[in-house]
This record gives structure tokens, C-alpha cells and sequence, in this order.
């Protein structure tokens, strides 16, 4: 098995491995009763305000990219971003962000969508 | 980086005024932890002493030449000490947002936890989220129990404000694989529209 591999397996075990040691010493049930007793609205303007927070990361990204000299678009960013969160978030991939990196190899990357040829217009 | 750093220093402010009604275990690992990343991060920034510790280093960990650390250091350093200073600004609205953001799951699970606390705490929850974990899973839920217990929160509680940071982590992602979907979806129908007019 190769190391990316061995990294994928380890973040497994290490998100599987402390949820159930946690739920084991406090009870799944008793944590679930607490989620149950939630206030919603308190979560949706949590959820709306990370939304927004998705779009300043994607501003910040667009000043050190500029930084750098090549030419993106706003909007583009945001879609990658919002595409770097599914990746980073809904599995076990390595930090998404870098898909949105500053550095030359990744620069590629924010230009290309993941189906066809470069375009740099966004 | 732009973002831990102008979280860290906005915990270490934090920190001057509550650090009395927190535990001193809790403050001595905010210290720790949001002090020591402001001194490594300004050294990164900063580059010289850095670079000069490092030419003495074999290629793969020196930030000089055409090593790994190297070329990350560059492109960290290439983007102009002007547009990291704006980024650190844009940095400091998103980790404002970021702390809300804490302090309502923490009000939707019913920690009574003042605002100021997690100005604070943030930087915590924050760096453990660099530690290795699907979507941060597991990670989340026993740091925030780790930092809200001592506050005398329940310990259902505070995993279950962890779960609820993750819940909000996960509908954002799938919403950015709606758009991935529909993208690719988008692209491959281009795709075959340019074959037919081919053909």
C-alpha cells in the first residue's frame, strides 16, 4: 500500500476510532437528545453566515492569487471553493484548500475546470 | 496562514481579558498553542532567519534550492508582503464570522458560553481541524469537549456543539457537490454538443 493510502487509512481510523470512544463513555443516546432539543434557527444562521464565510475565504484566495500575477475570476474561485469544501469535507482527500493554492503547479488547477482543456477567463 | 495567524493574535487579545475566569491549564495551552504559531508564522513570513537556519540543512528540508519545503516556502512568499496584508485583513472579518459562528452552535445546543470565551477557544478548534480526519470528524467533537468541560459544559454538550460545527461543514460541502455535479454535468454536455457538430 502506498502512503496516500496509508494517510487515508489512518484519517479513517482516527475519526472512527475517537467518535466511537466518545460515544461510548457519554452515550450516542444521550447525545442524540441533545441534538434533538436543538434550536434550529440558532444552526440555519450558523450555516448561512459559514456560507458567507466560504465567500470571503474565496476573496482572500483571489488578493494572493492576484499577488502572484495571474488573472482569475471572482466567481470561479467561489465555485472551486465550494468544490474544494465537498472534497475536503465529504472525503477522505487531503486538505481541499490546496486545490486553490498559491503556488505555480497548483495555479494550473484553479484555471482548468475538471473536465476539459485550460481556460483562463473562468 | 493568514487566517491562523490573524486568529491566534485575535485569541491572544481575547485572552487578556477573560484569561481570569478560565482555568490555567486552558490559557497556558492558548498561549502555547496561538503564541507559538504567531512567532512560527511571523519567522515564515519574515523569511531571512528561517532561510538562513535552513541553508545548512540537506536539500529536502531546506528552504533554499529546489526542494519540496522550498517551493512551498516560495509560493508562500511570492505573493507580495501587500496582498498578504490584505489577506490578513480579509482574514480578520472571515475569523469574526468564524468565532459567531462557534458561539451559535454553541447556543444551539445549549452551552452557555459567553462570546468572548470562544474568541478564544477558536484558535483551538481551529488548529485541531489540521490534524488528520475525514472532514474533521472525531477531531472536533473531543476538542470542543476538551476546551468546554473545563467550563464546567456538559460533556454532551460540548460534543454535541461539535457535531453541530460538523453538520454545518457537511451541508456547505454537499452543496459544493451539487455544484460540482452540475459543473461536470454542464462540461460533459458541451463536450458532446462539440462532438455532434463534428460529426
Amino acid at each position: 500500500m502506498d502512503k496516500k493510502r496509508w494517510l487515508n487509512l489512518l484519517r479513517i481510523l482516527i475519526s472512527v476510532g475517537i467518535l466511537t470512544v466518545l460515544f461510548w463513555r457519554i452515550g450516542l443516546g444521550e447525545t442524540l437528545t441533545v441534538l434533538r432539543q436543538a434550536d434550529l434557527r440558532c444552526w440555519l444562521i450558523a450555516l448561512g453566515l459559514f456560507l458567507c464565510s466560504l465567500a470571503i475565504r474565496a476573496w482572500r484566495w483571489l488578493v494572493l492569487i492576484r499577488g502572484l500575477g495571474a488573472v482569475v475570476n471572482f466567481w470561479r474561485l467561489l465555485r472551486l471553493y465550494f468544490v474544494g469544501a465537498f472534497l475536503t469535507r465529504c472525503s477522505p482527500v487531503p486538505s481541499a484548500a490546496m486545490l486553490c493554492g498559491p503556488s505555480n503547479s497548483h495555479r494550473t488547477l484553479i484555471l482548468r475546470p475538471p473536465w476539459g482543456p485550460s481556460s483562463s477567463t473562468g | 496562514m493568514t487566517g491562523l495567524l490573524t486568529l491566534f493574535a485575535m485569541g491572544l487579545t481575547a485572552l487578556l481579558f477573560i484569561a481570569r475566569r478560565l482555568p490555567i491549564e486552558l490559557t497556558a495551552v492558548i498561549v502555547g498553542v496561538a503564541g507559538g504559531g504567531l512567532i512560527v508564522g511571523g519567522m515564515i513570513l519574515e523569511g531571512r532567519l528561517l532561510k538562513r537556519l535552513g541553508a545548512c540543512l540537506p536539500a529536502p528540508l531546506s528552504l533554499t534550492g529546489e526542494g519540496p519545503l522550498a517551493k512551498i516556502y516560495a509560493a508562500v512568499t511570492g505573493c507580495g508582503r501587500r496582498a498578504i496584508l490584505q489577506a490578513c485583513a480579509i482574514s480578520l472579518f472571515f475569523n469574526l464570522l468564524n468565532v459567531l459562528i462557534n458561539w451559535l452552535c454553541g447556543q444551539t445546543v445549549g452551552a452557555q458560553v459567553g462570546l468572548g470565551y470562544f474568541f478564544a477557544i477558536t484558535p483551538l478548534l481551529s488548529v485541531s481541524g489540521l490534524i488528520p480526519s475525514i472532514g474533521g470528524w472525531g477531531v472536533r467533537e473531543a476538542t470542543s469537549a476538551a476546551l468546554l468541560m473545563p467550563l464546567g459544559v456538559d460533556e454532551r454538550v460540548a460534543v454535541a456543539l461539535g457535531l453541530a460545527l460538523g453538520a454545518i461543514n457537511l451541508t456547505a460541502g454537499l452543496s459544493g457537490g451539487v455544484i460540482y455535479a452540475l459543473e461536470g454535468w454542464m462540461g460533459l454536455r458541451a463536450n458532446a454538443q462539440k462532438v455532434d457538430r463534428l460529426v
